[in-house]
């Protein structure tokens, strides 16, 4: 299943709303939490994550991996975290339209 | 202390890590998958085989990541310089808070010089340089002529003329004429009559300067043809005087009596080509006639030139390609109408360059550059002080700046550094500059300028004058920055500390000498201009006029503007003296075709006496002054009558034809003999008058004028002008007989509209062609000169007490061995003076050849003027020396030991 537009950013900032994770992790928690419904590309995730750093609201550290190897960790700004409150409740609203949509009868009410 | 090259260097690496970083998150990422794969099984091969498929393609997305950095980067870099400058400036302004002395003699330095070149600029700017606003002004030409008599171009165009040029559709596409008149104007039929000065103006005068109505319409050719009684006001005239009433259009406006119907209100600010003076309203030329019923009909008359002609281009017209038409038409029309005399010549100019040739006075030009100069100067002497105030500071902060360059600052940052100090301090200037120049502004437009009808021009600082000064401030700040950045460049550092204090070295010193030797010069230049008009004051002062001004007040009373022919006219004269004598503080009246000191002092003659006639194949006479004068006319004005005897009320109509002549008329006729009983005419033809008289050569139309002829006839004889003067002397203060004075030439004749009331003593001290322009030239010289001078003391001072500082060991080591403390004072005196007395000689030498320009406004005084060159040199070596002491004494106190130690 292709990604929305734009779903991409709110996984993402989901994904870093529990702990910091590094770009692996994110691709993994994306993967696990939408029971690899989705096909992302891993290589578009990077892009993505820099654009999100760019705005502030995510930041970057780097860090051990469980393995001890060296890894960038992303963890939410404040700014982020309100990013991500916002993107929720657009996406929310969004969905439930369609869905109203989607359930009401095929003819226009008169 | 942020530093370049550290900097370039942590840039460099912080790129660099960038690149490895993402590259090894890519990595990471990769190998992560990878390894999951291999756990559940797969061949290690084969995972990183689809480790690298699922990631996609690597490059691609290092790629897109660069881009993202990039722009990162730029947005970093540009906030790195704006910090950086921000720097500078905290660290500019820190820098001149830290020494006060030298900011506030900088900035000073420059504010005057702006202040003063803005405030000259903002007065000369609009009456001669400023375009007119109106489309395409650059295609306008105005056209004017000369004769005989008059070497100024003046409006001497005739209206059949004009037609003519006006039908060169080659040369112009537009031409229209214009004269300025002066009317009785009654706002109602029966209000206080006054004074106004309006144009007239011929058809195609609003459509030329293609500009639209304020209010109704603007006069087109048809008011013109049917001579309609219209007119146009002025957008000033109609503010002042209607309040801005639209609904005025329709009712009427009374000149010389006459209702004429106001049909529309021009442009703001509109007044044609005229600067000087502004109108106050527009009537169309064919109105004449029936304005002055008395004069002639200039629409019609080929031999009455008193028009001034605007015209625009052609497309591919020259100026001189219409010079040369005009030539070869004023040659037709001197055969056409012998009346417009032998040396009528027609001549163009484009606009702005008319302003200084055409209807002004002639000396506006040489004022006005003149102006220009000195303000120039005194903005000189402060650009270059504060130069070398910066310069010195410079060379003061070496061991600072040295010591920061071995430390590895870069020179393009400690450049950049000096500039932001050199333009904050510029920006000082230039506030400071600012509020002078509004200051000096706001003086020179109080400054009473007497002058009976509005003045056209006003002191304005706008972006355009200040524009031009902030830019010169500016300009000579970024030099005076640029001048002690480019010392520091391309020197090696370790001479550079070698050096030591002797740092920028003898050719510093040198630049800074001479920067010091030009402004002692330019300081040379205005005071030599001050102390010639403060001489020429003091000449004037004591001309001997040959007038008794004080108790005499004068007033025009012009018949014309009533509409009287000479008849009614001598009639109401007759009452008005009548009148005025009847009045307890009068003691004597007399009436004149002109007064002393005004432009209206006698119209040119020719003097042809009985003797010398038949030998004058020329047919050329003496030129000569000639005016018509009631018989009080001599005790009046306290003028004594050397010989002969005054007129008398017996000479009028029906008596001889008799003339009195000054001294200089009489030795001009008949050398080394009594004139007394002689004959001579004013021209072949003319009458013959006879001598009964010989009054002291005085002054007539200007103060400075050399001795000139002058022939006065009785008032009912004489030329037929019926604009005339009334001379009244009274006991008491003049000024407050002006009411009582008005009150009976308004119960002589209620018609009539006298003129503005002065004293003669105003005109001879506060006139035009009195005292006014040696006084203003005086104040204004006077306070460039206080300036300059000023500017002086402190570029003198700086120099001087800098070099003390510099040779602070020298000094010491001379104590040391011996030298008295006269001796140091001596040698550092004798330096200043050396300085001082080169700029004041290549200063005297510039000023004897710029003032013989300014000869023409002078009185009295030849413009090489031993005494005022002396004064100034002498008062500038004093000053030299004052400035000088403080530095020396400083010196010769010094304490030996400590001065050795010092550095």
């Amino acid at each position: 299943m292709e990604l929305l537009r734009g779903t991409l950013d709110l996984l993402i900032l989901r994904s870093l709303s529990h702990e910091p994770l590094h770009g692996y992790g994110v691709m993994r928690w994306i993967e696990e939490a939408t029971g690899q419904a989705l096909a992302i590309e891993e290589g578009s995730l990077y892009p993505a994550l820099y654009r999100l750093e760019d705005r502030g609201w995510v930041e970057s550290d780097w860090g051990r991996s469980a393995n001890n190897r060296r890894a960038r960790y992303y963890h939410l700004t404040a700014r982020g975290r309100a990013q991500l409150k916002t993107e929720v409740r657009h996406f929310t609203d969004f969905a439930k339209a369609v869905f109203r949509a989607l359930e009401a009868p095929a003819v226009a009410p008169s | 202390v942020s530093d370049d090259r550290r900097w370039r260097r942590y840039w460099r690496a912080l790129c660099a890590r960038f690149g490895r970083d993402v590259d090894e998150e890519l990595r990471f990422h990769v190998e992560m998958r990878a390894s999951e794969l291999a756990e559940k099984g797969m061949d290690p091969e084969a995972a990183a085989r689809e480790a690298e498929r699922r990631f996609g393609n690597r490059r691609e997305v290092r790629r897109r990541l660069d881009r993202i950095e990039r722009r990162r980067r730029g947005l970093l870099r540009f906030g790195f310089l704006l910090e950086e400058l921000w720097q500078d400036i905290r660290y500019g302004i820190r820098g001149l808070l830290h020494r006060p002395s030298f900011t506030i003699a900088a900035a000073s330095s420059l504010a005057l010089g702006i202040g003063a070149t803005t405030a000259v600029l903002a007065i000369v700017d609009p009456l001669l340089f400023r375009s007119l606003g109106v489309p395409a002004a650059d295609e306008l030409v105005v056209i004017g002529a000369v004769n005989k008599s008059v070497h100024v171009v003046a409006p001497l165009v005739s209206v059949p003329a004009g037609r003519e040029l006006a039908a060169r559709g080659d040369l112009f596409t537009d031409v229209a004429l214009m004269r300025m008149q002066i009317g009785a104007v009654r706002l109602t039929g029966s209000g206080q009559g006054e004074r106004r000065l309006f144009f007239f103006v011929s058809g195609r005068y609003f459509p030329l300067f293609r500009v639209r109505p304020a209010a109704g319409r603007l006069l087109i050719d048809d008011d013109d043809r049917r001579k309609a009684p219209v007119v146009v006001l002025a957008h000033r005239f109609w503010k002042e005087a209607y309040r801005a009433d639209p609904m005025v259009i329709g009712r009427p406006l009374y000149v010389n009596g006459l209702p004429l119907t106001i049909v529309g209100v021009a442009p703001p600010g509109f007044q044609g080509v005229e600067h000087l003076v502004a109108a106050d309203f527009f009537v169309p030329i064919g109105v004449e006639s029936v304005v002055w019923p008395t004069g002639r009909d200039s629409g019609e008359c080929p031999a009455c030139p008193n028009f001034q002609v605007i015209a625009r281009r052609a497309g591919g017209r020259s100026v001189a390609d219409i010079q040369r038409v005009l030539d070869v038409e004023s040659r037709r029309m001197i055969h056409d109408v012998p009346d417009l005399g032998e040396g009528y010549r027609l001549l163009a100019f484009p606009e702005p360059a008319a302003r200084l040739t055409i209807a002004a006075a002639s000396t506006l030009g040489t004022v006005g550059t003149m102006f220009l100069g000195l303000a120039g100067l005194v903005l000189l002497a402060g650009s270059v002080n504060a130069t070398n105030l910066v310069l010195t500071r410079a060379s003061s902060r070496k061991t600072e700046l040295n010591l920061r360059l071995a430390l590895g600052a870069s020179r393009g940052r400690l450049a950049r550094q000096l500039l932001t100090e050199n333009v904050v301090l510029a920006l000082v200037g230039l506030a400071g500059g600012y509020v002078l120049a509004w200051l000096l502004a706001v003086w020179l437009e109080r400054l009473p300028i007497p002058f009976d009808f509005p003045l056209g021009w006003h002191v304005a600082i706008d972006r355009r004058t200040f524009g031009f000064g902030a830019a010169i401030a500016v300009g000579s700040g970024l030099l005076a920055g640029l001048g002690p950045a480019l010392l520091y460049s391309g020197r090696d550092v370790q001479r550079r500390l070698r050096e030591g204090r002797g740092g920028v070295g003898r050719g510093g010193e040198r630049v800074r000498s001479a920067l010091v030797l030009g402004q002692v010069a330019a300081s040379v230049v205005v005071l030599v201009f001050a102390g010639l008009f403060v001489s020429s004051i003091r000449q004037a002062e004591a001309i001997d006029t040959g007038l008794v001004g004080d108790q005499v007040v004068t007033m025009g009373i012009d018949a014309t503007l009533a509409r009287y022919d000479r008849a009614k006219a001598l009639l109401a004269y007759d009452r008005i003296e009548r009148e005025l004598k009847s009045l307890p503080m009068v003691t004597n009246v007399a009436l004149t075709t002109g007064i002393p000191l005004s432009p209206s002092m006698g119209i040119t003659v020719s003097l042809y006496s009985d003797e010398t006639i038949a030998d004058r194949r020329t047919g050329d006479g003496i030129g000569s002054l000639a005016a018509s004068v009631g018989p009080d006319y001599f005790t009046t004005m306290g003028i004594p009558i050397l010989e002969g005897r005054a007129f008398r009320l017996e000479d009028d109509r029906a008596g001889a034809r008799v003339a009195i002549v000054n001294q200089r008329a009489a030795e001009l006729m008949w050398p080394g003999r009594s004139p007394i009983g002689r004959r001579f005419r004013l021209g072949p033809g003319e009458p013959f008058l006879e001598v009964v008289g010989i009054a002291k050569t005085g002054r007539y139309i200007l103060i400075g004028e050399s001795p000139t002829p002058f022939v006065y006839q009785p008032f009912k004889q004489g030329i037929d002008d019926l604009d005339a003067f009334v001379a009244v002397k009274v006991r008491g203060e003049p000024e407050l007989a002006f009411g009582a004075l008005r009150a009976a030439v308004d119960r002589a004749d209620p018609s009539l509209v006298p003129s503005k009331l002065t004293t003669l003593r105003t005109r001879i001290d506060d006139g035009f062609n009195g005292l006014l322009p040696v006084r203003l030239g005086a104040v204004i010289a006077s306070l460039a000169g206080v300036l300059a001078l000023l500017l002086t003391v402190v570029g003198l001072y700086g120099l001087i007490a800098y070099g003390v500082a510099q040779r602070t060991r020298e000094i010491g080591v001379r104590i040391a061995l011996g030298a008295s403390p006269g001796a140091v004072v001596g040698g550092i005196l004798g330096q200043g003076a050396r300085l001082a007395g080169a700029g004041i000689v290549v200063g005297l030498a510039v000023a004897v050849l710029v003032t013989r320009k300014a000869a023409g406004l002078l009185i009295g005084v030849p413009t090489t003027n031993p005494a005022v060159l002396g004064a100034v040199a002498l008062a500038l070596l004093g000053v030299a020396l004052g400035s000088a002491f403080l530095p020396a004494r400083r010196a010769a106190r010094l304490d030996a030991t400590q001065a050795l130690r010092s550095d």
